[in-house]
């Protein structure tokens, strides 16, 4: 088998596996209990009757409207991702707490879907459940026998009865009006029934966190599945969030994002700025390491590399056995050796108190032992020893290696080069 | 090739049709016991199967459609084989519908862009370096067609034999060997493109 294959298996085994985190297993009981208690996937015939009722209604009441599509125009990837079941009257389930996007129907829902490409799409639900999750920007009108519904950048829930329409919000804002009654404005967390010809009943208190941070933590999470692929919707989404005045804790995750937004954009010096923002948040501690040495490569990358120095100088004091210091320690070294210090490069490549890293390690040592030979071979011999005992260390540094203590001329490094 | 853990044990292999029966049969669907006993084998071979970048909330989700899945499939359960074997073929069939998904697929796509990128909480031992490899290897992994990629992880990472794969999957061991055979040359040409790409 060939080698990147060796090297690839190597890599997956010795990976660690997501084990299940406190509450996981409780949390899927519970899911399933409420599932096969519901009983959705084995219906009775009470419960298939109705349905299959609902869903001929559904088919005649849509077809017969001229220049909308019937339901079996529906991508049903991108629309019916995961059936729900329809929650027991008077009790709406709770919105999913991903960080899903698109429109969820329930199993009895009748509905007619927006028109392609209409510059305020608008969704008829004629009955049963919808769960919605806008993307930062996207809107959606929600048109009831009971209410008119617009939302932006929010994940919400709206169950149709004949009696009322339920509106359950989880992230957002979500303005409900009416047949009667003025507009309404609904939260995170917040619910509202609307009932024919009826006012609007007050809004019920607020049982989740605030709705700006709600809708923070959903276009962040946006966000993050945009770094990938669009770095620069990333960044724009995570200043977005940065303008509104975030917490602390929301703060440093987008800056966090937004330098990494830069960085793959190739905006160095921006990205530079921002780690340092990064580093410096009275919140970023658990970034600050990562982000010193981000801060780091990219000054060396740009060929500013005294200015590199700081951040690997503060990262060093901050984070002493970090898990970054042997990735720190040999770009210190090569910056030192750049700058005509190979007693410096060596200092920082015995300073590193955690091993790890051996092939990386072993090059530096082996580029600065090479260096320093001719001025201080004594230094050079105890730069190479490690090398020597470290298992992790490839055949072919470790040869060279040996070939170098082997030989411990003046010239003989030149000859390895 | 060494033997490794893998929570479910499918090494006990079958028992005999006239043989006696594991009690567990006998004694009929027990969720919470079967929760109890297997949930963290199946979760650690979902998480496995979809990827380091897998969200927690997707790796629950999949664990959930494996016991649903059980669920069902109890009444067919003849006590063939062990009750941990006969859950990791569930479980790996599972993985491989739901991987179909474009918008699954996708959003690990992502996440494995993501995820290793900043954890706020690290372990001394994970290094730097060693997630970038891991995240490399990962991105092009996930350019792999999942039926080929799951034969691949099965075989490589949780060392089954082509029968065995065969036998979870409930495809014939010679389409297990063309599958391995194509994700092992794909993967090859994908590192060497993208080690390539970082040189």
């Amino acid at each position: 088998m060939s080698d990147p294959l060796d090297q690839a298996r190597a890599v997956l085994r010795q990976a660690e596996v997501q084990v299940p985190s406190l509450g996981a297993e409780a949390r899927v009981r519970a899911r399933l209990r409420g599932t096969l208690d519901r009983r959705w996937y084995e219906p009775t015939w009470r419960q298939v009757v109705p349905a299959l009722v609902a869903m001929a209604a559904a088919w005649v009441g849509v077809a017969v409207r001229p220049g909308q599509a019937p339901p079996a125009a529906i991508p049903a990837q991108e629309f019916a991702e995961r059936p729900l079941p329809t929650p027991p009257r008077g009790a709406l389930s709770s919105p999913s707490k991903d960080t899903f996007t698109g429109l969820r129907f329930g199993s009895s829902a009748r509905y007619v879907l927006p028109e392609v490409g209409a510059a305020r799409p608008v969704l008829r639900l004629e009955w049963g459940n919808v769960e919605v999750g806008l993307e930062p920007g996207e809107t959606l009108g929600i048109e009831t026998a009971h209410a008119s519904i617009s939302a932006l950048a929010s994940r919400f829930q709206v169950e149709v009865t004949a009696e009322e329409t339920r509106i359950q919000v989880a992230e957002g804002t979500v303005h409900v009006q009416g047949p009667d009654a003025p507009e309404q404005v609904l939260g995170a967390g917040q619910r509202l029934s609307v009932r024919a010809r009826q006012r609007p009943s007050a809004p019920a208190a607020k049982v989740a966190a605030p709705a700006l941070e709600g809708e923070q933590r959903h276009t962040l999470a946006v966000a993050k599945q945009a770094l990938a692929e669009d770095p620069p919707r990333a960044a724009a989404l995570a200043e977005q969030v940065l303008g509104q005045a975030p917490g602390p804790e929301i703060e440093v995750q987008a800056l966090a994002l937004l330098a990494d937004a830069e960085r793959r954009q190739g905006a160095h010096r921006r990205a530079f700025q921002v780690y340092g923002r990064v580093a410096r948040h009275p919140g970023g501690r658990g970034y600050a390491e990562e982000a010193l040495y981000r801060q780091a490569a990219l000054a060396t990358e740009l060929g500013q590399e005294q200015e590199a120095l700081g951040p690997l100088k503060e990262a060093e004091n901050l984070f002493p056995r970090g898990p970054l210091a042997p990735e720190r320690a040999a770009l210190l070294s090569r910056l030192e050796l750049k700058n005509g210090h190979p007693e410096r490069a060596a200092a920082a490549l015995l300073r590193v108190p955690v091993e790890g890293r051996p092939a990386l390690l072993a090059e530096a040592r082996l580029e600065v032992a090479q260096a320093l030979w001719s001025q201080d071979p004594e230094q050079a011999r105890s730069l190479l020893q490690p090398i020597l005992s470290d298992n992790g260390v490839p055949v072919e540094l470790l040869r060279r290696a040996q070939v170098m203590l082997g030989q411990d001329e003046p010239g003989a490094p030149a000859q390895l080069r | 090739m060494g033997e490794r853990t893998s929570g479910l044990d499918i090494r006990e292999g079958p028992g005999t049709a006239s043989g006696p029966r594991p009690r567990v049969v006998e004694q009929g669907w027990d969720l919470e016991g079967l929760l109890s006993r297997h949930f963290k084998d199946v979760y650690r071979i979902v998480a496995r199967l979809l990827g380091p970048g897998a969200p927690e909330a997707d790796v629950e989700d999949v664990a959930q459609q494996v016991f649903l899945a059980a669920h069902r499939a109890w009444p067919r359960f003849r006590g063939e084989s062990q009750v941990s074997t006969w859950l990791y073929g569930i479980a790996t069939r599972v993985v491989l519908t739901q991987l179909r998904s474009f918008r699954r697929q996708r959003r690990l796509q992502a996440a494995v862009e993501l995820e290793p990128v900043y954890s706020e909480v690290r372990r001394p031992d994970q290094r730097y370096q060693d997630r970038e490899e891991l995240q490399r290897i990962w991105r092009c992994l996930l350019k792999i067609k999942p039926k080929k990629r799951v034969v691949y992880l099965l075989h490589e990472i949780e060392e089954k034999s082509a029968e065995e794969i065969g036998t979870l999957l409930e495809i014939p061991v010679g389409t297990v060997w063309t599958r391995l055979h194509h994700a092992r040359r794909e993967l090859e040409q994908l590192l060497e493109k993208s080690a390539e790409r970082q040189r």
